[in-house]
């Protein structure tokens, strides 16, 4: 029994290295046993690919939620991800939490909004909020799949995309200390301001083809009006108006040949009642529509992402004080006459 | 808790702690310790049909201590015939009741007879199959006075439900598992090892092998309009290898487990598709449940009914033949239902017993005309050719096995036995391919082998044998499909 206890704990150890190597690295901060890889390496770490970012982000996001919470959250898709959540900040005054995830559906959107309300009292949300998702039951629940893996822990040794992301942090560690970057103990407590990851880097003709393509694809086959999401929201909404919770609606810029496209597919009439039904809950701002800047293709790195430079207008319309509304299309739910 | 859970491996490391550090000195307490164990194992599935399982086990109990207490054939005929009617009637209640409601609905259909009788959605309780049979091989077996029956409550409770076997067996004897039960068991290495090696091999089996094979065969089956023939072949050889890997891996699993606590279970699996012919091949499939099935109900048919009958044929046909075909027809027809209560299964086990009845009139005028062909019994061509003949049938009889109802497995015959057979096959992942690759060549090397990962012949110093052993774990990390439920869990 000696003998067999003894070469099954040596037969371990490479198994327990294994686990205390993920433990440590704890890509998405749920240990925090030690704090050995910053959090800029981790989000930098997450957001090499499309696939490890979307889940990913919700599980980072969900954690840091955890830790510090905001009563001033802003959800969305990679739209709201995408935002430089610091200007937003100064801009404002005020502390926002930015819970944008790539590849954030409705339902993931809706049900991180009751997450967050169930950790702290909001007090203003602002909702990214796109046509092109707003299809029936659409989009599968990442919220969901992050709190089973937060459920059940396994997953962080046993999944490869969450294992991998625990060793590709090591090796941007790695590459830090090589570079001579940091291996300063400040440093690893505190970390630098977050550096931005886009979601889609460069434009890319075939990227913008294929995903006009697959969009029309998606809305021949799959476009139905999505009564579950919009009951859902009315549910959301109507909570905010009883707890004195702001809510805004943003609905983001897309190039003009989604809305080309929707025309294509007869949709036009649907986007429209899409952006009333908005309109009858909250404040919205609407930047989807044909004008000056989604116009411009080279504003776009593909037909669902404006650049920077689009965005920092977005933010400055929306959550600048006493700045006038230009590009936007501003609507309130008691009049939804346009100001 | 399913066996490719980490919570599976937690739990069993605590039993094997308290198994033989806690209580070692003693067998009742080590028998204790696994009886309790087997009750969380089982009630982490459901704690409701926990009570089913220990009303039906403590049934059985007191059932065999009056057969053993009873000498009148009247009392003991009537107890073992009313253990019968517990022991099949719970099976029948809970597996078939919705079966056989529908089926009479429909039967009253065809002659015009409306019928709103209301039917129970039962779930099953899991393992009810399994132990069910265990238990009525006990109370059979007492009741022949093959054994005797056991006085020690906790012991019988522990055979009825050990939990590396409760939810998809191995099926076990009792004259096999009792008396392992009885004698205090001392901790061996060399079966420890074995066991670990053998568990470490079943996850790969399942997670590996059969994991990465279900989406192309889900594909196969839930597209068959609009596949290819091809692919539709390929989609029911992978089934084959799916459900092989599926099972076995599980029985791996489960054998593994039971040796760590000094416990040899029988084997259920001997590299099937490596068998010779359709009855060599039910020799290596489920064969706890085949030689179940053999003692149980084959051999007393066919003994019953050859003390019946005197002549030596019947309308020209020998009488043993038509023994054979009564016993085999019963046997499958019932091995068929055992698997579900679905037409589908039925015809599998149709396909099967005709084919075994087939296999048994032709076995000696076969032998006969190879003699006079002067061809040897072991002739190459004449062995591949019988291994493709019988994998054939297999494939046959899996299509059935898998498909929904009998009419989606003839369209599946349709749409696969056209022109398109003989295209290459689509959307096949490379990964797969080189998996069931591995796991063919592993196996043709392993086949005369107890279980597959019996390395020690090779004499490899321990960092190579290591090394294997990490380079499966880290396939199971990487290579480990989409989580699917073990097939068998279901029966």
């Amino acid at each position: 029994m000696k003998v067999f206890i003894n070469k099954l704990f040596i037969f371990a150890i490479p198994i327990i290295l294994f686990v205390l190597l993920i433990i440590i690295s704890d890509p998405y901060n749920y240990f925090n046993v030690l704090k050995l890889i910053s959090d800029n390496t981790k989000k930098e770490s997450i957001g090499r690919s499309p696939e490890t970012m979307v889940l990913g982000s919700v599980l980072i996001k969900t954690h840091e939620y955890k830790k510090s919470p905001s009563p001033y959250l802003i959800l969305g898709d990679s739209r709201a991800y995408n935002l430089n959540t610091s200007h937003i900040n100064e801009i404002s005054g005020v502390k926002y939490f930015n819970m944008g995830i790539p590849g954030g559906n409705y339902r993931t959107l809706i049900n991180l909004f009751w997450f967050a309300n169930s950790k702290i009292k909001l007090k203003k949300v602002y909702i990214f909020i796109s046509f092109h998702n707003y299809i029936k039951s659409w989009g599968s629940d990442l919220f969901s799949e992050a709190v089973s893996v937060d459920k059940t822990i396994t997953p962080y040794f046993t999944r490869p995309l969450l294992v991998n992301q625990a060793f590709y942090n090591y090796t941007l560690f790695i590459k830090e200390i090589i570079s001579h970057k940091r291996f300063n103990p400040y440093k690893i407590s505190k970390n630098k301001p977050q550096k931005k990851v886009p979601f889609v880097r460069k434009e890319n003709k075939q990227l913008w083809d294929k995903r006009i393509n697959e969009q029309k694809d998606h809305f021949v086959h799959w476009y139905k009006r999505a009564d579950d999401y919009h009951d859902s929201i009315i549910k959301i909404s109507d909570y905010c108006k009883k707890n004195n919770i702001e809510v805004c609606f943003i609905i983001a810029p897309n190039h003009s040949d989604f809305h080309k496209l929707i025309k294509e597919v007869n949709l036009e009439s649907e986007m429209l009642k899409f952006k009333r039904d908005f309109c009858q809950l909250a404040e919205v701002f609407d930047y989807d529509y044909d004008n000056v800047y989604t116009l411009n293709r080279s504003l776009f790195s593909d037909i669902f992402h404006a650049n920077d430079s689009v965005y920092s207008i977005v933010c400055k319309e929306v959550w600048g004080k006493n700045q006038s509304i230009k590009f936007a299309i501003h609507s309130f739910p008691d009049s939804l006459k346009i100001k | 808790m399913p066996f490719t859970s980490i919570h599976f491996y937690i739990f069993l490391g605590l039993v094997f702690f308290f198994n033989w550090f806690v209580n070692f000195k003693k067998a009742s307490l080590q028998n204790l310790i696994l009886l309790i164990a087997g009750y969380i194992f089982y009630g982490f599935w459901s704690w409701h049909y926990l009570l089913i399982l220990i009303f039906i086990s403590l049934f059985n109990y007191v059932i065999g201590l009056l057969l053993q207490k009873f000498n009148s054939h009247f009392r003991r005929i009537s107890l073992f015939v009313l253990a019968l009617i517990i022991d099949i009637g719970s099976l029948a209640y809970f597996k078939y009741y919705h079966f056989f409601i529908k089926e009479f609905a429909a039967l009253l259909g065809v002659f015009g007879i409306s019928s709103h009788i209301s039917s129970l959605s039962l779930i099953l309780p899991v393992g009810i199959s399994f132990y069910i049979f265990l238990q009525i091989s006990y109370i059979t077996d007492v009741y022949r006075k093959k054994i005797i029956a056991s006085g020690n409550l906790k012991d019988t409770l522990l055979a009825f439900s050990f939990f590396p076997i409760i939810l998809a067996g191995p099926i076990q004897r009792p004259q096999l598992l009792l008396p392992q039960l009885k004698t205090k068991r001392v901790f061996s290495y060399s079966l420890a090892v074995e066991g670990l090696r053998q568990i470490l091999w079943g996850l790969f089996m399942k997670m590996v092998v059969a994991d990465n094979l279900a989406p192309v065969v889900n594909d196969a089956f839930k597209h068959y309009y609009s596949s290819t023939g091809s692919n539709l072949f390929i989609g029911v050889v992978f089934f084959a290898i799916q459900l092989y890997a599926d099972f076995a891996g599980y029985s791996e699993i489960a054998i593994g487990a039971s040796k760590l606590f000094g416990i040899h279970l029988i084997r259920n699996f001997s590299y099937p598709y490596f068998a010779k012919n359709i009855a060599d091949f039910w020799k290596r499939w489920h064969i706890s449940l085949t030689s179940w099935f053999r003692d149980y109900v084959f051999l007393p048919i066919a003994y019953s009914l050859s003390g019946k009958i005197r002549s030596e044929r019947i309308m020209f046909i020998s009488t043993e033949i038509l023994i054979y075909i009564a016993g085999i027809s019963v046997t499958w027809l019932l091995t068929g239902l055992w698997h579900g209560a679905n037409l589908t299964y039925i015809a599998w086990g149709a396909i099967h017993g005709f084919f075994l009845i087939v296999h048994q009139i032709v076995k000696k005028p076969k032998k006969k005309l190879l003699k006079k062909l002067h061809i040897k019994q072991g002739n190459v061509f004449i062995s591949i050719f019988e291994r493709l003949y019988m994998f054939c049938i297999i494939l046959t009889a899996w299509v059935f096995f898998r498909s929904d109802s009998i009419a989606l497995a003839f369209t599946y015959f349709r749409k696969m036995l056209n022109p398109s057979l003989f295209s290459i096959p689509k959307n096949i992942p490379l990964v797969t391919i080189v998996i069931v690759t591995v796991f063919f060549i592993i196996e043709v090397l392993q086949r005369n082998k107890q279980y597959t990962l019996q390395i020690d012949y090779l004499k490899l110093p321990r960092i190579l044998r290591w090394s294997i052993y990490y380079a499966i774990l880290i396939s199971l990390l990487y290579l480990g499909g989409h989580n699917q439920v073990f097939i068998y869990l279901q029966y």
